[in-house]
């Protein structure tokens, strides 16, 4: 710990970026007047609702200040119970007004509401719903639509891209049958990055007609392999 | 009556990779991974049906592990990782066409195999190096295109489902599991729970408590995993071996068991209790806790959920 108070604020704020806030404020309170300084002032804060110990939630919603946090995931633990509650009762999601990323790992699709009150700053840049269903997607996500063109990186299972969404660089897709990939592909042509899993069906053409991603640096591909039984009942 | 509807994929081809690849002309990092061809979509029952009644011979393109076919569609990337799941048994050399001078000195992408039936794969490392191992007496498995990349360094959890001695050097271990644990041996289990990096530990039976040395303290373990009922006095003796626990999950046969863990350990935040006999577990509500565990009447910073005969509790510490 003597080290870090040799450290620049700037080589502390990159080993900052490796780790969530609790971790952060668990490991570096209260070493030195430097440090807890370094700490009062770091504004890139990304909070994680995941397992952690209690003493790391209670030191983090002690400390934290909303405006101080730049990312926030909610994952579904149940170890930790009432974590979420517990969080929102401390915070109010539209006191993070500096947010640039929201992650909804967890299966409560009701988060997806606090969501839509978020949207309202523009400022999001990443959004991670992978688990969120078509039907919360038509009730509640009218003004998460409006921001997705705005939007540089976003994980999904596939729903919400029926637009041409052109600030796309990072893209995530959780399930994608083979014949769906070159419309989905054909909304976000400038993509840098693209990780999705698809599962091949009967049609064998679907690879000629990929349309052409000139900015595509990194491909992660999955293929699944499924054998698909529907069952039909006859009358 | 039902009928069935079924639909049998094919792999990939290289003829489709590179027809995938020609539309990304600035791709620099590519990594593709074809999962087990066997996986049923809709439910168990119907996995086990097709696993029983279809002769699934699903199609093997061939082209796609030999190492001199891809040569030509990947020669231009940075990085290049794959895992194939196989469902046959290939050649035995099916190494030999990944270690040509392209793939190990021009690249230096190294392939690996693994030939274990319930996990026969192909794949890159150290992308797909397996985290997780058990440590069967026939261990190592794997065999590797580059003879000095260690695959051990990898491994961050190490099951055990019969006492062998520890003879791989394991650095990274976190999480070690004890699967069986009759006629264990103090001198053969030790040196598992005193590899460096060790903070995890599972057992199934307490026989572990009995053989090891009576003085000594496990300081390094913080998450700790009992999958068998223990008692009241078992639970003291867990909390002088492992007085530094963090996360626990235990069987108990009694709510005392409860209290003296949650007392006992002092350091305890998350634990989930699993009752034998739900019936006996009482209305267990907030105050019940305050008003029977000396630790939470004075640290009342806690939250709780019974579901079923599971109890989660989530601790702050003092």
């Amino acid at each position: 710990m003597i080290l870090f108070n040799l450290l620049p604020v700037e080589l502390i704020h990159s080993i900052f970026r490796y780790l969530w806030a609790h971790e952060i404020l668990h490991g570096f309170t209260n070493q030195s007047d430097y440090l807890d300084d370094v700490l009062r002032n770091y504004d890139r804060y990304a909070i994680c609702l995941c397992t952690m110990l209690k003493t790391q939630f209670d030191q983090m919603c002690h400390r934290i200040q909303p405006k101080q946090v730049r990312s926030l995931a909610i994952m579904d633990e149940d170890d930790t119970p009432d974590q979420c509650t517990l969080f929102f009762s401390c915070f109010d999601i539209q006191q993070f007004v500096n947010l640039r990323s929201f992650a909804i790992i967890s299966s409560d699709q009701s988060l997806f509401r606090k969501l839509d009150l978020l949207c309202q700053f523009n400022t999001l840049k990443s959004l991670v719903v992978p688990n969120v269903s078509q039907a919360y997607w038509c009730l509640f996500g009218g003004n998460v639509e409006m921001i997705l063109p705005q939007l540089k990186r976003l994980v999904t299972d596939g729903y919400p891209l029926t637009k041409p969404l052109k600030s796309l660089q990072y893209l995530t897709v959780t399930h994608c049958f083979c014949y769906k990939l070159d419309y989905l592909l054909s909304q976000v042509v400038n993509l840098h990055s693209l990780n999705i899993t698809i599962s091949l069906d009967i049609f064998p053409l679907w690879t000629k007609k990929i349309p052409i991603m000139n900015h595509l640096k990194q491909l992660i591909l999955r293929v699944n392999r499924k054998i698909i039984i529907i069952t039909i009942e006859a009358f | 009556m039902f009928f069935f509807l079924l639909t049998k994929d094919r792999r990939l081809t290289m003829g489709q990779i590179d027809e995938i690849l020609i539309k990304m002309p600035r791709l620099i990092h590519f990594e593709l991974e074809l999962e087990d061809p066997m996986n049923v979509l809709g439910g168990r029952k119907w996995e086990s049906w097709a696993r029983q009644h279809l002769n699934l011979d699903i199609e093997e393109s061939m082209d796609i592990i030999d190492g001199n076919q891809w040569k030509y569609s990947v020669s231009h990337l940075q990085t290049f990782d794959f895992r194939f799941y196989l469902s046959k048994i290939p050649s035995t050399q099916i190494l030999h066409s990944f270690q040509s001078p392209f793939w190990l000195e021009q690249k230096r992408w190294f392939v690996a195999f693994d030939d274990r039936p319930s996990s026969r794969c192909l794949f890159t490392v150290p992308r797909f190096a397996p985290k997780s191992i058990i440590y069967s007496p026939d261990y190592p498995s794997i065999q590797c295109t580059s003879p000095e990349l260690c695959l051990d360094q990898y491994v961050n959890t190490l099951t055990l489902p019969v006492l062998r001695p520890l003879t791989n050097d394991f650095i990274n271990v976190t999480s070690f599991v004890l699967e069986r644990n009759e006629n264990l041996d103090r001198n053969t289990i030790l040196p598992f729970l005193q590899l460096p990096n060790l903070h995890s530990l599972s057992f199934v039976n307490l026989s572990l408590l009995y053989v090891l040395p009576s003085e000594l303290i496990l300081n390094s373990i913080r998450t700790l995993n009992v999958k068998t009922s223990v008692s009241k006095s078992r639970i003291e003796q867990i909390c002088i071996i492992f007085p530094q626990v963090e996360r626990l999950e235990i069987m108990i046969d009694d709510n005392d068991t409860m209290l003296s863990s949650i007392d006992g350990l002092k350091y305890l935040s998350i634990c989930k209790f699993i009752h034998s006999y739900p019936s006996s577990m009482g209305a267990l509500k907030r105050e019940w806790f305050q008003e029977h565990s000396s630790r939470l009447k004075t640290n009342d910073h806690f939250t709780y959920r019974i579901n079923y005969n599971n109890i989660h509790l989530w601790m702050s510490v003092e």
